[in-house]
């Protein structure tokens, strides 16, 4: 029998070969496809048709780079909460967080009507709210994991509540609009935003790939971390924030793409064990590849329309996450 | 090394420890027995400065004990928790390792002199041949070996065990004991333990301190000084006979048979 871990041992060179091919499919499928060797030639400044250069140049390789960016802060921050509420089933979701950014869109929907601009501000503010009024309620807590969870689905169904009312409220467009935005939707990418997106994704990993060691402490339990030398509430604060910040930013971005934090670093656990020094990497990583290739069927499955990216994670991502728990309880 | 003074303690209304007042020598074994419900694993996170006293204090000699870094702490006193599920599966090594973060924060791992002291305390506790296993796959008195080893890699003065060896066979048993024993003889190490072995409690320790089932003292002292039938009958509403055995020496205490 095949030891998996073995065969999967040099994990960087299968992430980055992993990337590296999802790359390739992302920007070679669409409603025209592009052979790979073409994507080559005009990355590289090598020849390639004009149309297909503008094609790839302009729209898919900006949108390749956003999705693997959002696919990585989201794996990347799934991974720092499942360690900190030392829970591998956790999701970055699960503290509030999506319900605030939800909120905060149709807000900016609903008043303001579709803006570019506006809707990932209005999201990444309502993200950063709902994190901060979870934090508040649950700090009084001394570290219950239970309370501070519960205070993350309280705060979710109470912006459950009032976008629901919202929607009541508004009028038709805005209302799809909004559902467009909440399954999760890639194809707003705008460049201007990659450069500022990665700029705030890079510092944020590397603040947490610091803390590796002090997520390796969490996931034995704030008590068993106090004792072993680690001042809990202060790494702990600055994990939300960060992981906080990294999510909300997904959102903001990209809306509710489901799965991707919660499957991915539960896979690459299982794949190169929970050390975070390198399940962190490997997670952004693999969360970056898979929703790359998530992208690219959502594109072809019903080409010319387009699916949102966050039916197709979930469509994968729920039956595997099944069987991962099939797995685990044989 | 620690003071205990005059410490009151309570969960809301409930109160858990009564004026309990003890000190704790360097080098010594201080054995802390009781009823469940007695407030042992209390006192043990109160003595590591985890609770604040309601009332009195819980003196070291760099201060008062919540009033201590949790870094400084860690280099001052290690722990042995009770055993608890491990949703994540490190290896053995790995969570030895966890033991060096206060002495050694390196993003990195840790380095050459601290791996050293890991193999030396997977030795001790006889878990090497363990190192590359998973924690999930242990059984519990292997996990406890290997949490013994994480909390002895900590290279603290003091050590609190809460209840070292009650998931372990015989034959480590007197392993770990004896690994205690000579810790504490020959390392100068002060060992502050929970158990509810009270045998080998009184094999083991220089002192026992044992509680009511109200978290209030009854009696302090050596073992042959602590452990006698009245006491025991006062603490645990049971009644037993203590004897000691006639070529070793040591205690023996058995409840009376259960048809009386």
């Amino acid at each position: 029998m095949i030891n998996i871990r073995a065969f999967f041992s040099n994990w960087l060179l299968w992430l980055t070969c992993a990337l590296l091919l999802s790359f390739y499919v992302g920007i070679s499928c669409g409603t025209i496809t592009i052979p790979w060797r073409e994507i080559t030639a005009i990355i590289f400044g090598d020849g390639g048709s004009s149309l297909n250069e503008v094609i790839i140049m302009k729209i898919r390789l900006p949108r390749v780079l956003f999705a693997a960016l959002v696919g990585a802060a989201l794996s990347v921050s799934g991974a720092a909460f499942q360690a900190v509420l030392r829970n591998p089933l956790a999701d970055p979701y699960i503290l509030g967080v999506s319900g605030g950014a939800a909120l905060g869109s149709v807000l900016a929907l609903t008043l303001g009507g579709y803006s570019v601009f506006m809707l990932p501000v209005s999201a990444f503010c309502g993200a950063l709210l709902a994190l901060l009024v979870v934090y508040l309620v649950a700090r009084s807590s001394q570290g219950d994991n239970h309370i501070l969870i519960l205070a993350g689905v309280m705060v979710g169904s109470l912006a459950s509540a009032l976008l629901l009312f919202l929607l009541w409220l508004a009028p038709a467009d805005s209302v799809r609009n909004a559902v467009f935005w909440l399954a999760g939707n890639l194809s707003h990418v705008r460049s201007d935003w990659l450069p500022w997106g990665y700029l705030v994704a890079v510092m944020a990993f590397l603040v947490l790939w610091r803390q590796s060691r002090v997520l390796d402490l969490f996931t034995q339990g704030e008590d068993c971390a106090a004792d072993l030398g680690l001042d809990v509430p202060k790494a702990r604060l600055l994990v939300f924030t960060v992981a906080g910040v990294l999510v909300a930013m997904a959102v903001s971005m990209a809306g509710l793409v489901g799965f991707v934090g919660l499957v991915i670093p539960h896979v690459v656990r299982l794949l190169w064990g929970p050390g975070h020094a390198r399940l962190l990497p490997a997670a952004a990583l693999a969360g970056a590849a898979f929703l790359v290739l998530a992208d690219a069927l959502s594109r072809v499955v019903l080409a010319p329309a387009e699916l949102p990216v966050g039916v197709v994670t979930a469509l994968i991502g729920a039956p595997f996450f099944l069987y991962l728990l099939r797995l685990r309880g044989e | 090394m620690i003071s205990v003074e005059n410490l009151s303690f309570s969960y809301g209304a409930k109160a858990i420890l009564q004026q309990v007042e003890f000190g704790v020598n360097q080098g010594e074994i201080l054995t802390i027995l009781g009823p469940n419900g007695a407030g042992k694993s209390t006192l043990l996170r109160l003595l590591r400065g985890r609770l604040h006293p309601d009332v009195g204090n819980i003196r070291w000699q760099d201060g008062l004990a919540h009033q201590l870094s949790r870094a400084k702490m860690a280099t001052l006193v290690a722990v042995l928790p009770q055993l608890s599920s491990q949703p994540f599966s490190f290896s053995v090594r790995e969570m030895v390792e966890m033991g060096c973060f206060a002495r050694d924060r390196n993003l990195w791992g840790i380095g050459d002199k601290q791996k050293t002291v890991v193999a030396d305390m997977l030795r001790q506790t006889d878990v090497t041949h363990l190192a590359k296993q998973r924690v999930c796959e242990l059984s519990g008195g292997e996990l406890q070996r290997v949490l013994l080893a994480r909390a002895l890699t900590q290279q603290t003065p003091v050590l609190l065990l809460d209840e070292a060896t009650s998931q372990l066979d015989l034959c480590h048993t007197r392993t770990v004991a004896q690994l205690l024993y000579r810790l504490s003889r020959d390392e100068g190490k002060t060992i502050v333990q929970v158990s509810h072995d009270m045998e080998l409690s009184a094999e083991l320790s220089q002192r026992i301190l044992l509680l009511n089932a109200h978290g209030e003292m009854i009696s302090l002292g050596t073992p042959t000084h602590v452990l006698t039938a009245e006491n025991i009958a006062t603490a645990f509403g049971v009644s037993v006979q203590v004897e000691r055995h006639q070529t070793t020496g040591a205690l023996r205490i058995s409840p009376l048979p259960l048809t009386c």
